[in-house]
């Protein structure tokens, strides 16, 4: 039985600002359940270093490389990914270069020239929509839920920008102090919860429990709980992630999220219930 | 700057000290020209826009003048003597010109959509906007008017792409009026500007990114967390 608030994390929020089709309705369909949703202002810093860096990455590729195909090729490049996997897209890739090159101008290229050949509608139209996407997200940020919640003193919400060359930015992206806002409630008034929810992850199934990010997290939850003088940087902040919406969520609403398979755990470790959009809509 | 003597209408990036340009993309400059030329129009013929949208300019004689724009100067109805002075003025580009006159056949298709919906008529309705959408391909050849007409039209394309068939709603049709009448208003509008119209048009239940976005999209986020496992790895 859901309750009639919900605290909606990241993937709720990404869901209904970049995401289209099926996964943002149910994410518009989730959220209408609720007579109030509240939207941490944790969720938006995650939200803006996260899924909304990627379109801004994609949107500097297009700038840098002028080109979809190229734009492609350059993203199959990225780390060091498996073989099969990079030849794959970089294949792709070649092959729209190619396509491109010969497909026939449209009736309209006398009249407009090279605006009417269809790899610069292509290439014009991906990249209008990209910086489209990112802005709009980010102005709508705010009215996804009935409420934004929690604010964090060491963070500010500084909208995107497009720099003198072309490029967009969302610097900054994180907390600008040595030492989280959040360090001292979670070292004096959630201690135990630490404890709990460090716990509660060692109890996992072991392809769990052995996520490089639940790792990371039980070792911060240890160092945060038992060391009164352990700072907490941008990148802990960040590396604590679920937890921050299982320690924060009150106690009279679900978590709202599509990852419940890693929030569940820590929700019901600490007495709160986590829900996905496809159980509320049953 | 726009540029004039070439025909086209290129502007160069704000040209402040600072990295931020401030208004998302360097519009200022662009918009400044666009207002000065055609704010006049606005003000003086709507009016007689109003009046000539009912009786002399129905969707047929419109779509003579659609295409190419050349009869659009030689038109002998008011409200084209009145935009014709402005219409000479040194900032106006052939691409806005055209482009103010296929949102003009726009804006009249639409409206007979609506009218069209109101009187039961659903397949008329379905027929103007199929006419309304043909234009699109050349509104989107006219993208150097400015980044942010780029954009409105894109996201407007890939509005009635989603829609897969579908016939649109009134609510739908009419969210399409505001934007277009929001495009001829303010051509090269800010992109800030651009993103509130979108946004807003977006709610009448449009769907404005396309397949293509999204899987590029998908693509960097596979890559990146395929980077971050193998860098936690």
């Amino acid at each position: 039985m859901a309750k009639s608030k919900a605290f909606v994390d990241t993937t709720i929020l990404t869901n209904r600002l970049i995401k289209s089709g099926k996964e943002k309705q149910e994410a518009k369909d989730a959220l209408d359940k609720y007579e109030i949703t509240e939207l941490p202002v944790y969720a938006i810093k995650e939200f803006k270093a996260g899924p909304l860096d990627y379109v801004k990455y994609l949107y500097n590729k297009l700038q840098e490389t002028g080109s979809v195909a190229d734009t492609i090729i350059a993203l199959s490049s990225i780390g060091r990914q498996r073989n099969r996997q990079q030849t794959a897209i970089r294949t792709l890739g070649e092959l729209m270069k190619k396509a491109s090159s010969l497909s026939m101008k449209t009736s309209l290229s006398a009249k407009y020239g090279h605006l009417a050949e269809k790899e610069n509608i292509s290439y014009d139209s991906v990249k209008y929509e990209a910086k489209m996407l990112l802005f709009k997200a980010w102005k709508k940020r705010n009215s996804v839920t009935t409420k934004v919640v929690q604010p964090l003193a060491c963070y500010q919400e500084f909208p995107p920008y497009e720099k003198k060359n072309g490029e967009l930015s969302l610097i900054p992206k994180n907390c600008e102090t040595d030492d989280c806002c959040l360090s001292k409630t979670l070292r004096e008034e959630k201690r135990f919860d630490l404890t709990k929810l460090k716990v509660a992850i060692n109890k996992l199934p072991s392809e769990l429990k052995n996520k490089a990010e639940n790792q990371k997290r039980v070792k911060l939850l240890h160092e945060i709980g038992s060391n009164k003088g352990r700072k907490i940087s941008n990148s802990d902040c960040r590396n604590l992630g679920d937890a921050i919406f299982a320690l924060f969520c009150p106690q009279d609403a679900d978590i709202l999220t599509t990852n419940i398979k890693d929030h569940e755990p820590l929700a019901n470790a600490l007495g709160k219930t986590a829900v996905s959009p496809e159980q509320i809509l049953k | 700057m726009l540029d004039i003597d070439s025909g086209t209408a290129t502007y160069s990036k704000a040209e402040n000290s600072d990295d931020r340009t401030g208004n998302f993309g360097g519009q200022a400059t662009k918009s400044y020209f666009y207002k000065k030329a055609v704010s006049e129009i606005d003000s003086t013929s709507s009016a007689v826009d109003d009046k000539l949208n009912k009786s002399k300019n129905t969707v047929g004689n419109r779509l003579e003048n659609t295409s190419t724009g050349e009869n659009f100067l030689n038109s002998d109805a008011p409200v084209r003597t009145i935009r014709n002075i402005y219409f000479q003025s040194e900032f106006i580009t052939p691409e806005l010109r055209t482009a103010i006159n296929l949102l003009e056949t726009s804006q009249n298709y639409i409206e007979e959509a609506i009218n069209s919906i109101q009187q039961g008529k659903r397949k008329d309705s379905d027929e103007y906007i199929m006419q309304f959408k043909e234009l699109l391909p050349e509104l989107f050849c006219c993208r150097t008017i400015s980044e942010s007409f780029g954009a409105v039209i894109n996201a407007i394309h890939n509005a009635m792409s989603n829609m897969k068939g579908q016939p649109l709603s009134e609510g739908q049709i009419v969210a399409l009026k505001e934007i277009i009448t929001a495009l001829l208003r303010e051509p090269a509008m800010s992109f800030d500007k651009a993103v509130d119209c979108v946004s807003d048009f977006e709610d009448a239940d449009y769907e404005v990114e396309s397949a293509g976005l999204e899987g590029l999209l998908k693509l960097v986020e596979m890559m990146n967390e395929d980077e971050m496992e193998l860098n936690n790895g």
